[in-house]
């Protein structure tokens, strides 16, 4: 008898009922019930949202600043005069020290003879569509700090400090370039116990932009001094090489010539971010299966930024809202887009896995935090505004696709 | 072992064709409607096709027939059905495979008294199949190709509570109380090929509840006839999920009539015939689904002491998503031993069915062994 039980319950577990349907005569009566639909209703933006009246699906709560400052942002933009924002890019390197350190232990480590010093940058964009990209590089305090604003540091951007200029290939999108100078165009390099501090900015031309950072690989900057040292038999010299990477970075941003935001502000040189509340109605979070959500939002205006620069904006579900401290939820809960800056395209934003968090979840709060992506953030000039959302016409508006419950025989 | 302890073993054995995990075969027309409905047959009136049900005392058809089980008997059957079909023309589908336990019962005659009680367990309708579907679907002014899966794993089960005695001694009766219950894993899946929808899943645990009544009796006219007859009242079917009703239907109320005539020592023929009007359920179901009466008309014939037992079963099915109502044909056969110097019994039956009408064509073979096990010798 056990033998028995034991073969029946064996062969059950190799069932197979899995078969294509022949619709609809023998297909389940009940059908999945997918539809489409845009929240979007008259809106006035000091609504508080709730989930009984919202008046607007998309309410703005606030922008705010300050979470990655200049020197703490992952890259540097350097823009010419001509755009509504001037940039430049600050850097001070880690000091050489009297003898020779390269780590080349065949040779003696004094150094007869410097014979140049060489910069070399990674530019990670710029835009293409200009040419003949020329940056200034002039000799700045090696006491520079996070304080010094546009103004502070406008004095040491002059001929008299200038000691190079690089030409960016056209051919370079991305990449490093380099420039070598002779020891004596620093003039505060020996007095300056052979540390070297160094301003870039953008001589020509006017509307060109380039952003200089680190990628996987290589350093944002480093400086490599070359030395004649004696040989290990001191019977004659040979050249060597060492290298310094940055001590520390930022920029400055001239933004008097940029027009005020048009709306809530995202990105920009202070990296915004911006809050904004959905109000869903209760059911479609707790009962439907939202398979797609995407948050359309036209700009007011063309998209400010350096011409013919893109970017990254991002999208993420707060963990909990308390203010521009909220604590943000896991990535991947989140989307981006790309947008390019002078366009007026409406964009669309996925919201679809922020409402696999919301699902469900009565706990979470309905609201997003929309940004530049964590690499571009203050390191950029691009901005995005969000419309007015006062405006029937203009403001953003969440468009959901979703499947209504599952209901057998219906 | 006391009597204690083998009634015990007999419980525990009952206990594993709990409704938790027993389940009927499949079949492409229980798709529609409330399912394919369930047999309650004992294995030796499988193996007659369903002749005896109607005077089966471990069948669950006609309560009378309880007061012939005697001495109490655990009964509990296990079942793999394979098949294969065709549907709308140009879809076959072969080698599909369900293994079940759909019956189980436990009973006897109540010490010093002429009651016989009898609690079965059996499959009311099968709701189980997985059908995977593909078609278009506009989305945001796109034609999008979606892929839609829908699965459900599970029955409606049927829960009887019989009590029989002999009236005379000729003229058996009975009563039973149903309690209808189960549940279905449904499974709902819809996959698009643009990648920007992610997929719609949705799994809900489906719970069914009921009620019903039934009463029968039993007449021995003499040695060699005995004609039985017996009716079943049963309320609404209602479906919950998560404790919200999303539906009930009416079901069907069974009248049902048979014989048994054993002109020689070892030769017994049998007849059941039942109607079932399941068309009360029309108005609770999908406007696409068709319901009708059905009628099923089963004869047996059994040979020998091991014995050997052959029969042949017409049904008509109830449900059908197009005008034409489907059929069921089934042939047959059989036997059984008695084991452990008579305190249990094994019986086999294999039947081959055939089901056509209402667009699909499916054939297979469904394989029985039920177990009997009686704390008292069957000699």
């Amino acid at each position: 008898m056990a033998l028995v039980a034991a073969g029946v319950v064996g062969v059950a577990c190799q069932d197979v009922v899995s078969a294509p349907g022949a619709c609809p005569e023998f297909c389940p009566e009940s059908a999945i019930d997918v539809r489409d639909t845009m929240l979007s209703t008259v809106l006035a933006s000091s609504v508080v949202a709730t989930d009984t009246g919202y008046l607007n699906s998309v309410v703005p709560q606030g922008s705010y600043a300050g979470y990655v400052l200049p020197h703490e942002a992952a890259q540097m933009p350097v823009v010419g005069p001509g755009s509504p924002v001037e940039a430049r890019a600050l850097m001070v390197f880690f000091r050489f020290t009297g003898n020779y350190a390269g780590g080349d232990t065949s040779v003696k480590d004094t150094i007869r003879q410097t014979d140049s010093l060489r910069f070399t940058f990674n530019i990670l964009r710029r835009n293409t569509n200009v040419s003949g990209v020329t940056l200034a590089l002039h000799e700045i305090p090696i006491v520079t700090d996070t304080a010094k604003t546009f103004a502070d540091m406008d004095p040491y951007f002059q001929d008299s400090t200038l000691i190079g200029t690089l030409v960016v290939p056209d051919s370079v999108d991305s990449g490093t370039v380099a420039v070598t100078l002779l020891p004596g165009a620093l003039r505060h390099f020996v007095a300056d116990s052979l540390q070297s501090g160094i301003g870039v900015s953008i001589v020509s031309p006017d509307s060109a932009f380039v952003t200089l950072g680190p990628d996987s690989a290589t350093p944002a900057a480093r400086i490599q001094r070359f030395v004649q040292v004696d040989s290990s038999t001191g019977n004659k010299l040979v050249s060597r090489s060492e290298t310094r990477q940055l001590y520390f970075k930022t920029f400055v941003a001239d933004t008097a010539g940029a027009p005020p935001p048009s709306g809530l502000r995202v990105g920009g040189i202070t990296g915004a971010r911006v809050f904004i509340k959905l109000n869903l109605p209760t059911r479609l979070v707790d009962s439907m299966v939202v398979v797609r959500a995407s948050l359309l939002i036209p700009p007011p205006a063309p998209i400010p930024g350096a011409p013919g620069d893109t970017f990254h904006l991002r999208v993420l579900p707060l963990g909990t809202d308390f203010g521009p401290k909220s604590p943000l939820a896991d990535p991947t809960y989140g989307g981006y887009t790309r947008v390019a800056v002078g366009s007026s395209d409406t964009v669309t934003m996925d919201l679809t896995r922020a409402f696999l968090l919301w699902r469900g979840n009565a706990v979470m709060p309905h609201t997003v935090m929309l940004g530049m992506v964590q690499f571009e953030e203050a390191g950029s000039i691009d901005a995005f505004d969000l419309p007015d959302q006062s405006s029937a016409a203009s403001r953003a508006i969440l468009r959901i696709t979703y499947g209504a419950p599952f209901r057998p025989g219906r | 072992m006391t009597m204690g302890a083998r009634v015990l073993g007999i419980v525990a054995l009952v206990g594993l064709s709990a409704p938790g995990v027993a389940r009927a075969q499949n079949s492409v027309y229980g798709i529609a409607g409330l399912g394919f409905p369930g047999e309650p047959l004992s294995v030796p009136a499988r193996a007659l096709a369903g002749g005896l049900a109607a005077v089966d005392p471990y069948s669950a058809l006609n309560p009378a027939a309880v007061s012939n089980v005697g001495n109490l008997v655990a009964v509990f059957t296990g079942g793999t059905t394979l098949r294969r079909y065709t549907a709308s023309g140009d879809t076959a589908i072969g080698g599909l495979r369900e293994t079940r336990f759909p019956y189980g019962m436990f009973g006897g005659r109540i010490t010093g008294t002429p009651v016989s009680f009898a609690l079965n367990f059996s499959t009311y309708a099968e709701r189980t199949y997985d059908v995977t579907s593909a078609g278009t679907q506009v989305l945001r002014g796109d034609t999008v190709q979606v892929t839609d899966r829908l699965g459900s794993d599970g029955a409606v089960t049927d829960l009887r509570g019989a009590l029989a005695f002999r009236v005379w001694p000729r003229l058996l009766v009975g009563a039973a109380v149903h309690m209808l219950g189960g549940s279905s894993r449904l499974d709902v899946r819809r996959t698009f090929s643009d990648s920007a929808y992610l997929a719609y899943v949705e799994q809900q645990h489906l719970v069914f509840s009921g009620y019903g009544v039934s009463g029968g009796f039993l007449l021995r006219a003499t040695r060699a006839i005995e004609l039985a007859g017996s009716a079943r009242l049963d309320g609404r079917l209602t479906s919950r999920i998560r404790g919200d009703s999303v539906g009930s239907a009416r079901l069907p109320v069974s009248l049902t009539g048979g014989l048994r005539l054993s002109p020689a020592r070892d030769i017994r023929l049998s007849a059941t015939a039942t109607h079932r009007s399941w068309t009360r359920s029309q108005p609770d179901l999908a406007a696409s689904t068709q319901a009708f009466d059905t009628w099923e008309v089963a004869s047996g014939l059994e040979l020998g002491s091991m014995p050997l037992r052959l029969g042949v079963r017409y049904r008509q099915l109830p449900f059908s998503n197009v005008g034409t109502q489907p059929t069921e044909v089934v042939f047959a056969g059989g036997s059984g031993l008695l084991l452990a110097q008579g305190r249990a019994a094994l019986d086999f039956a294999v039947e081959r069915f055939r089901r056509s009408g209402g667009g699909a064509d499916e054939q297979g073979w469904q394989f029985s062994v039920g177990v009997m096990v009686v704390p008292i010798s069957l000699r």
